[in-house]
């Protein structure tokens, strides 16, 4: 359980506060309720680009940066489909200044045209590195196109193309920042070694004479009901054969979610995990693969990705796919397994609690989430989870007719 | 709204948790540093099996990547079960030195899996079968790896700088990958792992019974170990100014540039200056390369100078991913702003900024058990005194503008610099 105090400003700042006085330092940890799913789709990458844009200065204070440093502190920030999360983290003695310089470019950013230019390009070197000039680079913007029809996720944060980044100008800029930076649209996590009085007396003297807004309300188009499968096959010049098949699943707020974050441990947690122990190291189909969650608050995806031993066809690791998951539809895990994922999560929740960051960012996505419960009882619930829980999450999500493949071929 | 701008503190000495150490009856060392707040621990392995001890290439990597992959009376499964049925995990990581075999669990756990990572160690198989997987899995590593225009530039940097046939310079090709064999690992692990002298590295809630099963932990009599433990070239290097272009057919849109120098040992009294002024030059948000090449002409997303130790040696280097046509600029630049720092004096206000962003930096490289713990891992295995870190902050903190002055004439000259483009 992580111990926290909450309280809300007048102008709809919500806070949440874990005191660690065996810590030199505190982190806090700004959330923006607002991410790439909030973008126009013909001008994506604003949100991204715009966090950017929060480290070039305001009126009052030219160099964000620099007051920062001299403050002993480090700080970065980023942009996910739902939210953009700026974090820093500095000696307790100083906490007083991430108040104020937070507070100071939620209120006053000087958008420049001249910085707005820079960034541009700065962003355009981003996503050639990221995106272009690495193997595997497009896969996953390729995946989202193919999954998501409707709903915004079906682009990345970097944006669709450099073109849209090109695009962006003042007045997109502008009506970003005052549509969402504003108290009542964020979330403030703080871990480390500040009290919750201290911390409230902070927010109110820094947060508290800042204006409210409309609080993002996050109503987005649906996608329908998935009706049967899809493929896409590329093929370009990569060392490896890749297979990725994503399973449209409930997202963060889906009911079964711990359900299936216990059915992803049990399948690739660990080198005993299924995956592994089935298709890697028995079957020898696989060199390496992994299962997870992309892990958005709308319904998301459940990814299988694999990278293929030289000489298996893509038609033989679908195959050897399809009876990996029918097995566990079947119900061919054990409760031991289950037993065993519980005790990785105990372990892992120990380690993090040492972890400022960790919390402090914990901290604001339950506060996005409204739902403290993962807070109070985030294990428990974990260990709640049935073995006809999972069972069902299983057969409904590995459904072929909502599922999206990539064959991702190489042509060495 | 206020417009006080809040006081800053500065801490005037860092203090760490106090390392305890105690020694095997035949002498290995355990170190450790308790905190009982927490019901968990990590014990770190660190075994003098690095890259530089390799007769055989890739011995190194193979060996650590197979300690758990099958032991005599355990195959790989009940291995990695077994641990993991704790809740446990067992990482393995390799500098140029050392292999670090790294245990996480909780304490309640911990003597039942030292026992049982013992027997795991002492009857080590690496199976044919195990190998023929990793090799498979190293190879799609490497040939992933040489398709990144960084990876490349990294390779050919160290090439020229350490020298083609050097154990850090050597770039491996694939007959290494196939020439790796279950004889080559065994003999490696028994020469490298049970026989040569090991050191352990505890954090965490540590109880009496875990501190015995640790000192009880050599894995061969002490008669029979190595003697001679001399890393096969371990040797400082000399400055090689050259400048090479590797064309990457994969690669049509931007280049990687790493370029640098030898420096100098972490022991060398103007080490502390040395880093000091490579922080500045490009080792955070605020330094100069970051400042001109990034935020003033949006040539990359990123630009980093940094200093990288082996032991009792070093070197810097310089790292950026960019546009082809912006090559040569950022080239330029680089050498622009190394003069700079040789010719000018650093201003006031940018060694205070620079000193304070370090001084959180050292907070929160000290604020846990765990990184604490490798703190002083690092401290003892470059055989420094473990008050390093400490002195190593004062020093920091009273550096003057005009150490920095001197130390960049003497050692940072663009002319000897090591420049590599990949793409």
């Amino acid at each position: 359980m992580i111990e926290y105090s909450t309280f809300t400003l007048n102008n709809g700042l919500k806070v949440l506060v874990h005191p660690n006085r065996q810590s030199n330092l505190v982190t806090f940890n700004l959330l923006y309720n607002v991410g790439a799913r909030d973008e126009n789709p013909d001008q994506t990458g604003l949100a991204h680009f715009f966090e950017h844009m929060m480290f070039e200065g305001t009126k009052e204070v030219r160099d964000f940066d620099h007051r920062l440093q001299l403050a002993g502190a480090s700080h970065n920030a980023f942009t996910c489909n739902d939210y953009t999360n700026y974090y820093i983290t500095l000696p307790y003695e100083n906490i007083e200044t991430a108040f104020w310089l937070e507070s100071d470019r939620m209120m006053h950013l000087d958008i420049h045209q001249e910085k707005l230019e820079t960034q541009k390009k700065v962003v355009i070197e981003e996503f050639k590195q990221r995106y272009i000039n690495q193997p595997y680079g497009d896969l996953w913007s390729e995946l989202r196109k193919l999954s998501f029809k409707k709903h915004p996720y079906q682009w990345q944060t970097i944006g669709k193309s450099i073109e849209h980044i090109e695009n962006i100008d003042m007045n997109s800029s502008n009506s970003f920042y005052k549509a969402y930076y504003h108290p009542a649209n964020a979330i403030l996590g703080l871990s480390g070694n500040i009290s919750a009085s201290d911390a409230k007396t902070f927010c109110e003297k820094w947060f508290g004479p800042i204006a409210s807004g409309h609080i993002n309300k996050g109503v987005y188009i649906q996608e329908p009901l998935q009706e049967e499968g899809r493929l896409k096959v590329i093929e370009k010049e990569v060392p490896s054969d890749v297979l990725i098949k994503a399973y449209k699943s409930s997202g963060r707020k889906g009911k079964d979610y711990h359900a299936l974050k216990m059915l992803s441990l049990l399948l690739s947690g660990g080198k005993s995990s299924r995956i592994k122990n089935a298709l890697i190291d028995k079957k020898k189909v696989f060199l390496n693969a992994g299962v997870f969650s992309t892990g958005e608050l709308d319904p998301d995806l459940l990814v299988i990705s694999a990278t293929l031993q030289k000489g298996i066809s893509f038609d033989d690791a679908e195959n050897e796919v399809e009876q990996f998951i029918k097995d566990i539809q079947q119900g061919s895990f054990s409760k031991s397994e289950m037993e065993k994922v519980i005790n990785q999560c105990e372990t892992d929740f120990c380690f993090d609690m040492s972890d400022n960051n960790h919390i402090a960012l914990k901290l604001s996505i339950a506060g996005l989430l409204d739902d403290y419960s993962t807070l109070q009882h985030g294990l428990q619930k974990l260990k709640n989870v049935s073995h006809d829980e999972v069972l069902t999450s299983a057969q409904n999500v590995f459904d072929e007719k909502r599922c999206n493949t990539i064959h991702y071929k190489s042509h060495e | 709204m206020s417009t006080t701008i809040p006081s800053l503190l500065t801490a005037d000495s860092i203090s760490l948790r106090p390392l305890q150490t105690q020694h095997s009856k035949n002498g290995m060392p355990l170190h450790y540093v308790e905190d009982h707040s927490i019901p968990i621990c990590s014990i770190c392995f660190a075994f003098r099996a690095g890259v530089l001890y390799e007769d055989q290439k890739l011995s190194s990597v193979f060996s650590s990547s197979m300690l758990d992959e099958g032991s005599r009376d355990l195959n790989y499964d009940t291995i990695a079960d077994y641990i993991e049925s704790f809740g446990a995990s067992l990482e393995k990581e390799n500098s140029e030195r050392f292999v670090y075999l790294k245990l996480f669990c909780l304490s309640k756990h911990a003597n039942e899996l030292l026992r049982f990572l013992k027997k795991m160690l002492l009857n080590a198989t690496f199976p044919e079968d195990r190998l023929s997987l990793k090799r498979q899995q190293f190879l799609q590593s490497y040939r992933l790896s040489n398709s990144k225009v960084s990876s490349v530039a990294w390779k050919n940097f160290k090439k020229e700088l350490f020298g083609a046939h050097s154990s850090l310079g050597y770039i491996e090709i694939e007959k290494d990958y196939l020439d790796i064999s279950h004889e080559h690992l065994i003999s490696f692990f028994e020469e490298r792992y049970l026989n040569a002298p090991l050191q352990i590295f505890a954090a965490g809630d540590l109880n009496k019974e875990i501190i015995a099963a640790l000192l009880d932990y050599e894995l061969s009599d002490a008669s029979a170990k190595v003697q001679n433990d001399s890393p096969l070239d371990e040797n400082a290097v000399e400055p090689t100014p050259v400048f090479k272009q590797i064309a990457m057919e994969s690669s049509k849109v931007q280049s990687s540039i790493v370029c640098g120098l030898p420096w100098m040992s972490r022991a060398s009294q103007e080490y502390t200056s040395a880093f000091l002024l490579i922080t500045i030059l490009g080792g955070y948000f605020g330094s100069r390369l970051m400042k001109v090449v990034r935020e003033e002409k949006g040539y990359t997303y990123g630009i980093q100078a940094f200093v990288r130790t082996i032991g009792s040696f070093s070197y810097m280097a310089i790292q950026a991913e960019l546009d082809q046509k912006n090559v040569e600029a950022t080239l330029q630049e680089i050498s622009v702003q190394m003069e700079q720092l040789r010719s000018e004096r650093i201003d006031v206000e940018e060694l205070r900024r620079a000193k304070n962003y370090l001084s959180g930096i050292y907070l929160t490289q000290s604020d846990t058990v765990f990184k604490t713990m490798r703190l002083y891992r690092g401290q003892i295995l470059d055989q420094l005194d473990t008050k390093y870190f400490e002195n190593q902050y004062d020093r920091m903190m009273n550096c003057s503008a005009e150490e920095l002055n001197e130390v960049a004439k003497k050692y940072l000259s663009p002319d000897l610099l090591t420049k590599i483009v990949a793409g």
